[in-house]
């Protein structure tokens, strides 16, 4: 190969390159669209008799989750059926993998497309279940359309519950 | 079972199986699982479930229940023809056609039998209309409840409460499709909440409510341990979540327990994580005890307590160990005392086991005391003394109760106050509180105590003293609690007596904390050194001056009493409570706060720890590994299985921290090296029986026999200690602070349940609530023992039991 050659491919990549609109924007003063399938927070439904969570605290999600996000506490309520006392979702560590919601037999668990996520206190990753249902109900109203024309090879997959 | 091996076939394989066998067994040995819903090891075959069935042939044309079915020479089993597995998945759909799907929310999910099943059999869906049941969750007592709806009626818990508990608290009641399992003889529950019908419920139908929805059975850490209550050192299985004990369960069949425990065994772990648990060191400044670190409260102690020896020496310093200790912590203490202190003033309190054994063991020799108890179970004749073994010793009791069923053995009962054994026995009388010395001799022949002094009558007795004497091996067994207290030596001396009128006589004094017989054998005594050789024992010396790398003193310590009345200037105690515990609290509490220093090490706030300069907080046992030694000399290993709460630490932790401030590290970061140092000395006690046994004509004719009330006390099944106070499960069980009198007695009195009353000795009064109990006889007046409230001791502090009362309404 002449000498000076891979300098003027070089040159050539950046001429040719330079001139596309870049993919990326300023964020977060510009947001791109979210696709449907993408995967963010994981949110939580609320009981519509209750008002409260729909979670039973059978503790299957914490079971599956390989990250130990989760932690339920229960106890006991006057009339002997399981209270949650409290559900914990520590988002620092969620990979987003959704093995909780699949696990959850009540749908008490949903996906969202949050991924704003961020804080300036690693103990504002700790969210609780009231937090959830907040994060699903304004993911309800904002969320993406599902894509008609997904690439080949893919094909829609339903999640529990929604829609 | 004999020895005799007999050969089948199952499933084509030759398998060999002791003759006396079920096919069952004979499946399992190979490794051929056979799905089950009522079966369980510890409990006979029942036949109830139909999932265990095979074919046989040659044998009946239908399918036969392998649990109940005896294995025989050259039978040829299938396990796993088609026609087999549709009935075991019919079995399950049945079942299901009743039983509630509520996994989520039910506490046994992931450990239910029924549950597995229904995956192993591949049913997704009911062939049948399901009709589930809606009974209300009903509560049984304070610890138990029952979820009808979940039943399956496989009788395992009515099984178990009969055969194992032999107390047979519960029944099925009601018939075919409307049966259900109830209290039994519609009855109110006699239950003794040993919890073994929740642990042995394939489903969750029987639940106990501490833990009910506390965590998920998959979710908690298994560690196994042993009990921290009783002598009888039972192995547990300590669940644990998020630094939380959740609950604790049997562990494996093997001794001392046998796959059972009691109510404190089985409930009473909720202290370790209670409100009440010291979780920072506490300095006293100005009078008060305020909070410091570990690193502040180390130095002042070791300076502090420098200042002592460098003032007073090192004789001024003592150190009280504990029965709730492990063997560990208490070797460390001692170590401590002995070697970087440099005096012999070791000290440990048990209500009369030391006594008991060093009486035995200098008449009979060591060997005859601690003996195991298959030796106990395998005798022609039991005989209870004193304390209620059911109440004392429950696991024991339970034992002894299965040996005198299944096996034959007689049982005769010499208690206070009647009990679940009297059941049992061949013959029982009630012992005069305080004539149990008395009754012993009289068994053993002497013919001049009148029944005004042994509760007994002549005929009792020969009917006594007649199956004592046509019997093979004789187990004579007292608990050595409270109530022997000032009566140690002649009822040791009784019960070696009865050695030399009947053949094979076994004693078991069994002790009354879980660790009393490990601080015996630790070395926790003045006189004596590890493995329970005197401190003058050059060879042991030596031997000792090898595993350590230092020298021990040589010249034995004062008694604990004349200790503090002496020149005792420093002391360090270690999950005692040494006011508590004392027959006279308020001297003691004066000796105590006269003390340049004293160091408590507890895990809670007892009274001695709030006179205390320095208080240290110690570890639970479930948040230390280490070793207890039960009543037969076992060693127990206990695993931790939680961080200590708060700042907590290990005992042993903390005095090895305190040597190493002091210039002398034992060099110590875990318990195994101390394990390892106290395993080279550790031996079981081998001393030669020489002295004659004691002649009792003297003490005995003063056992008295008045015309008044006689007090008795003895633990209760539910006390334990400071630590069941802390422990809401059972404190819920455990009553007030009660005096029990005889329904005639009260009747006398007019007195009914929780009237308030008085009863008074020459040394003090007490009030108390009363409670009208047909357990008591009449006469007798039984104050259960550990009322802090109201201890017995303040009655008599020598010794309450036998201690003339009077008793009056107020």
């Amino acid at each position: 190969m002449p000498l000076g050659s891979g300098i003027l491919k070089g040159f050539a990549t950046v001429f040719k390159v330079g001139r596309r609109k870049p993919a990326t924007v300023m964020y977060p003063e510009n947001v791109r669209d979210i696709a449907y399938r993408f995967r963010g927070q994981v949110g939580m439904r609320r009981d519509e008799v209750t008002n409260g969570l729909t979670c039973v605290g059978c503790g299957l999600c914490e079971t599956a989750c390989p990250n130990d996000v989760i932690r339920v506490d229960t106890s006991e309520n006057s009339d002997g059926t399981r209270a949650v006392d409290r559900y914990l979702f520590d988002v620092g560590r969620c990979v987003f993998c959704y093995f909780c919601i699949e696990a959850c037999p009540v749908d008490a668990l949903q996906r969202t497309h949050d991924f704003h996520l961020v804080t300036e206190d690693r103990r504002g990753l700790l969210i609780d279940g009231f937090k959830m249902i907040e994060i699903y109900e304004h993911d309800l109203e904002n969320r993406p359309l599902q894509e008609q024309n997904i690439g080949p090879g893919t094909r829609p997959r339903l999640w529990f519950g929604d829609d | 079972m004999s020895n005799e091996l007999i050969s089948l076939t199952v499933d084509g394989v030759e398998v060999q199986v002791p003759a006396g066998s079920t096919v069952l067994q004979a499946c399992e040995s190979i490794g051929v699982e056979i799905p089950t819903l009522c079966t369980d090891p510890r409990l006979d075959p029942y036949g109830a479930c139909r999932m265990c069935v095979v074919e046989i042939q040659p044998g009946p044309p239908r399918p036969m229940a392998s649990c109940t079915m005896q294995a025989a020479p050259g039978m040829n089993v299938v396990t796993d023809s088609k026609s087999i597995k549709d009935i075991r998945k019919h079995v399950i759909e049945l079942q299901l056609q009743h039983h509630p799907l509520d996994c989520p929310y039910c506490d046994q999910a992931g450990t239910c039998e029924l549950q597995d099943e229904t995956f192993a059999q591949e049913i997704h869906q009911s062939p049948y209309e399901t009709v589930p049941k809606a009974h209300p969750e009903e509560i049984l007592n304070e610890v138990i409840l029952i979820n009808h709806n979940r039943c399956i009626l496989c009788g395992r818990c009515v099984r178990i409460c009969d055969e194992q508990i032999g107390v047979y608290a519960l029944d099925f009641v009601h018939r075919a499709i409307g049966t259900f399992i109830a209290p039994a003889q519609h009855k109110e529950m006699d239950c003794e909440r040993c919890g073994m019908c929740i642990e042995t419920c394939p489903v969750g139908a029987l639940l106990s409510r501490p833990f009910k929805h506390a965590a998920r059975s998959w979710q908690t850490d298994k560690t196994a341990s042993t009990c921290p209550h009783c002598s009888v050192g039972c192995s547990l299985l300590v669940e644990s979540r998020h630094g939380d004990v959740v609950r604790t369960r049997t562990n494996g069949l093997e001794e001392p327990a046998n796959g059972i425990l009691c109510a404190k065994g089985f409930f009473g772990h909720s202290y370790v994580n209670s409100d009440d648990r010291l979780t920072k060191p506490l300095i006293r400044r100005d009078g008060r005890l305020e909070p410091a670190t570990w690193r502040e409260a180390i130095s002042h102690v070791s300076g502090a307590l420098r200042g002592v020896i460098d003032r007073n020496g090192p004789g001024a310093v003592g150190a009280v160990g504990s029965p709730n200790c492990t063997n560990e912590d208490n070797y460390a203490l001692q170590r401590f005392t002995r070697q970087v202190v440099g005096s012999n003033n070791v000290y440990s309190q048990s209500s009369g086991f030391h006594e008991t054994f060093h009486a035995l063991a200098s008449v009979l020799g060591s060997r005859a005391v601690l003996r195991s108890q298959s030796e106990l179970l395998e005798s022609d004749v039991i005989l209870v003394v004193g304390a209620d073994i059911g109440q004392t010793h429950n696991v024991v009791g339970a034992h002894i109760k299965r040996a005198v069923r299944r096996n034959g053995r007689r049982l005769l009962t010499a208690t206070r106050l009647a009990g679940t054994l009297d059941q049992y026995a061949a013959a029982s009388v009630r012992v005069r509180p305080g004539g149990e010395a008395a009754l012993l001799a009289a068994l053993a022949g002497r013919d001049d105590l009148p029944e005004s002094v042994t509760g007994a009558s002549d005929t009792a007795l020969q009917t006594m003293r007649d199956a004592l004497a046509a019997a093979g091996s004789v187990a004579v067994v007292w608990d050595t609690g409270v109530w022997t207290l000032g009566r140690t030596e002649e009822l040791a001396a009784a019960a070696a007596s009865l050695t030399q009128a009947f053949a094979d006589v076994r004693l078991f004094p069994l002790a009354e904390r879980a660790n009393t017989v490990g601080t015996l054998l630790t070395g926790m005594a003045p006189d004596m050194l590890p493995g329970l050789r005197p401190v003058t024992d050059p060879e042991a010396l030596a031997e000792i001056e090898a595993a350590t790398g230092a020298a021990t003193p040589q010249d034995a310590g004062p008694s604990l009493a004349d200790f503090l009345a002496g020149d005792a200037r420093a002391l360090y105690v270690m999950g005692e409570d040494l006011i508590g515990s004392a027959g006279d609290p308020d001297s003691m509490r004066e000796q105590l706060a006269d003390l340049d220093l004293l160091i408590v090490q507890d895990i809670f706030m007892s009274p001695t720890a709030e006179v205390a300069d320095v208080v240290l907080p110690g570890a639970s046992f479930a948040e230390k590994g280490g070793h207890f030694t039960n009543f037969e000399g076992r060693r127990g290993a206990l695993a931790p299985a939680i961080i200590p709460v708060g700042d907590a630490r290990p005992d042993w932790e903390i005095i090895a921290r305190l040597a190493a401030a002091v210039g002398n590290d034992f060099g110590w970061r875990s318990h195994e090296p101390i394990t390892a140092e106290l395993e080279r000395l550790w031996r079981m006690p081998d001393i030669e029986g020489s002295e004659p046994i004691a002649d009792l004509n003297g003490a005995l004719s003063q056992a008295n026999g008045s015309e008044g009330f006689t007090l008795a006390t003895e633990q209760h099944l539910y006390t334990a200690g400071v630590t069941g106070r802390h422990a809401p499960s059972l404190a819920l069980m455990l009553p007030d602070a009660v005096a029990e009198l005889n329904p005639a007695d009260a009747e006398v009195l007019g007195v009914a349940d929780g009237d308030a009353i008085s009863v008074a000795s020459h040394a003090g009064a007490l009030n108390l609530k009363s409670l009208v109990a047909s357990r008591v006889p009449r006469g007798v007046v039984n104050l259960p023992d550990r009322f802090l409230d109201a201890p017995p001791r303040r009655l008599d502090p020598a010794g309450p039991n036998g201690t003339p009362v009077q008793v009056t309404k107020r």
